[in-house]
């Protein structure tokens, strides 16, 4: 126990790193699914689960494991571990009990469908249950121990800093579906297909987009801006939009020389292209990278330095 | 190698090779083709149509509707003409050809716009297509589409009637949208080489072409069965209706519009639509109030004329609620 109160900050900010890959391919297979039923919803309390468990319970561990490793201050801390805790248990529950009600009642025809993956639904009730194992001792943690955070390091937020919540959510939504596409593209991917290589530049802006994300995390939040100077400071800054700028004529380059790249290679990431029948691909591609991009830097101006 | 030059070969080397055309691998056009035999003077091909299994199916309840499909039909040739899955999984794409092949009945696939659209790449859905029973090769080669293929069906040691799959391809850029795919000069000029001349033929497609709405338009009289949803085609025209015209194909049958169900003459070729096969996604309900759902069968004989046979099945009775036929000569 004294281990892990000295090393507490250390370990959430270790799982935040480590639960972001496993995650972003669940979110990505939810998101999938979610796309599929996208033009009518005529599935979603059939899918309902499969949202619960592939895509809410993901975000709200990773954003929740977040507030756990950059608290703006100790009572921030015990309210995130709260708030995680009671998010954690109350949808793994919801979870468990959703999917052995839907099993119970042969709404999901087996317990082994086999479907999702070789166990599901099965595996949305491990889910669920991991949820509430995590949640619980988060409560706990939170009113129970009340030890101080000796040597905790901590980030202020200014009150503004809620308003770009809900953005930063969807972003993370998109990193995650990005990521995801990508790492399950070395099983997906058509490499024997002529136009594969055109795929490059969508690949490296799809590993892009969460980097930016891991970047900002890892790198901008931890360095101290004031204390670069001239050219360096630029550079630190800034490299991040230019390389969007590179990655973008790639991919305009890339899209002109065969405008049908997404045709022949692109259908297992971008099924809401040939749902909706619209090119949106290389324009959510384009606009997240730019989003990430330009937000890096002006966040990273805008922080309150400790 | 220095790093940076290293990283630049290693980007720029994929990036130009796939500008250029892939390899060129030797394939004769009977590679394209399989044989079957007619064992009395009737040949009987089962059409399975925008299937659409997906994360939502109960897949041991459709296994047992297309078994009532299959037993009462006892078909010698199954032709699955499209859309069999969506947003799916590699898991749901196994088990349906696990069981179209358990089913040890020879087998063919024309793919249709959404049968990509899922959770594989595309070299691993033409390896699950192609499984024991199946009569189709999916080959590396350079005409658009991957499920190009033809049958001989032989009597006597004699080709009698002919077989064509033509994949009519999935979508391809249109601006800011998609349109639909279409059949490519290529692939008519491959169906010319395949085509024994003197031979009638059937051909099976996923999305019609423009000579369906032709047909609807010029010719609403002449079609007979229901329309409940518009036709839709690619807005490219395709010469193949036109080549097929001149080869002696008698019928063309598609899917793609789940809720239409009929067949018409149209230049001397017949153009129809299958049946879709349950009730994934949508389908459409006749004026009689039965759902469109269910099978095509086609009876080709020995004397070359054919039958055209729609076979409704309604997919929560699994009760038959309908069963018409029309002779080709009677089109």
């Amino acid at each position: 126990m004294k281990w892990f109160h000295e090393h507490e900050q250390k370990v959430y900010t270790y799982l935040l790193s480590l639960f972001f890959i496993p995650l972003s391919l669940m979110v990505f297979t939810g998101a999938y699914h979610f796309i599929g039923d996208l033009l009518d919803f005529s599935h979603f309390v059939y899918f309902l689960p499969v949202y619960i468990g592939y895509i809410l319970l993901p975000m709200i561990l990773e954003v929740g494991l977040y507030y756990l490793a950059r608290p703006h201050q100790e009572k921030g801390f015990r309210t995130s571990s709260l708030v995680l805790g009671i998010l954690l248990s109350f949808f793994g529950l919801l979870l468990v009990a959703l999917t052995s009600g839907y099993i119970a009642s042969s709404y999901y025809y087996s317990p082994v469908m086999a479907t999702v993956n070789a166990i599901f639904p099965i595996d949305l009730i491990i889910y669920g249950i991991l949820a509430i194992c995590l949640g619980i001792p988060l409560i706990l943690r939170s009113l129970l121990d009340k030890k101080p955070l000796e040597n905790w390091k901590f980030y202020p937020r200014s009150k503004k800093s809620w308003a770009i919540f809900p953005f930063a959510l969807f972003y993370l939504l998109i990193a995650f579906y990005m990521l995801g596409g990508f790492l399950l593209g070395f099983d997906y991917a058509n490499w024997e297909e002529a136009s594969f290589g055109l795929m490059i530049p969508t690949y490296l802006i799809m590993l892009f987009i969460p980097g930016l994300l891991g970047a900002f995390v890892i790198i901008y939040q931890n360095i101290s801006i004031s204390s670069l100077s001239g050219w360096k400071k630029f550079y630190v800054l800034w490299s991040p939009l230019g390389f969007a700028i590179i990655l973008n004529l790639l991919l305009l380059v890339t899209n002109l020389i065969d405008p049908n790249v997404y045709v022949h290679c692109g259908k297992p990431y971008f099924p809401i292209d040939f749902e909706g029948s619209l090119n949106v691909a290389p324009l959510v591609l384009s606009a997240f990278s730019f989003i990430g991009a330009i937000a890096v830097p002006l966040l990273t101006l805008k922080k309150k330095e400790a | 190698m220095k790093r940076k030059h290293f990283l630049s070969f290693c980007l720029l080397v994929p990036l130009l090779a796939s500008c250029g055309g892939g390899g060129n691998i030797p394939i004769t056009t009977e590679d394209y083709g399989h044989t079957l035999s007619m064992s009395g003077d009737e040949f009987k091909i089962l059409q399975l149509t925008d299937i659409h299994w997906c994360l939502s199916t109960n897949i041991p309840r459709q296994k047992e509707y297309m078994d009532l499909l299959v037993e009462k039909t006892n078909p010698d040739f199954i032709v699955i003409t499209g859309d069999s899955l969506f947003t799916a999984t590699k898991n749901i794409a196994s088990a349906l050809y696990d069981y179209i092949d358990s089913l040890d009945i020879p087998y063919a696939v024309v793919y249709g716009n959404h049968d990509m659209q899922g959770m594989w790449s595309n070299a691993w859905m033409n390896e699950n297509v192609v499984r024991e029973n199946a009569a189709l090769s999916i080959l590396n080669d350079e005409i658009p589409g991957f499920t190009n293929w033809y049958i001989d069906i032989e009597k006597d040691g004699e080709t009698i009637w002919q077989l064509f799959g033509i994949d009519s391809n999935s979508y391809q850029q249109d601006g800011v949208s998609y349109d639909y795919g279409y059949i490519h000069e290529e692939q008519v000029d491959w169906y010319e080489s395949c085509v024994k001349e003197g031979v009638p033929s059937l051909g099976f497609i996923h999305i019609p072409l423009q000579e369906w709405k032709k047909a609807h338009e010029e010719d609403p009289d002449g079609i007979i069965g229901e329309m409940t949803e518009g036709n839709s085609p690619s807005s490219t025209p395709s010469a193949f209706f036109e080549s097929a015209k001149n080869h002696n194909m008698k019928g063309i049958f598609c899917g793609h519009d789940h809720a239409n169900d009929w067949n018409g003459l149209y230049e001397g070729v017949v153009l129809g639509y299958g049946v879709k096969c349950g009730k994934e996604l949508y389908y459409g309900v006749s004026e009689d109030g039965y759902d469109i759902t269910g099978a095509a069968l086609y009876t080709i004989r020995s004397d070359k004329s054919f039958q055209i046979r729609h076979i409704y099945l309604d997919n929560d009775t699994f009760e038959f609620t309908g069963d018409v036929s029309w002779e080709d000569s009677a089109l």
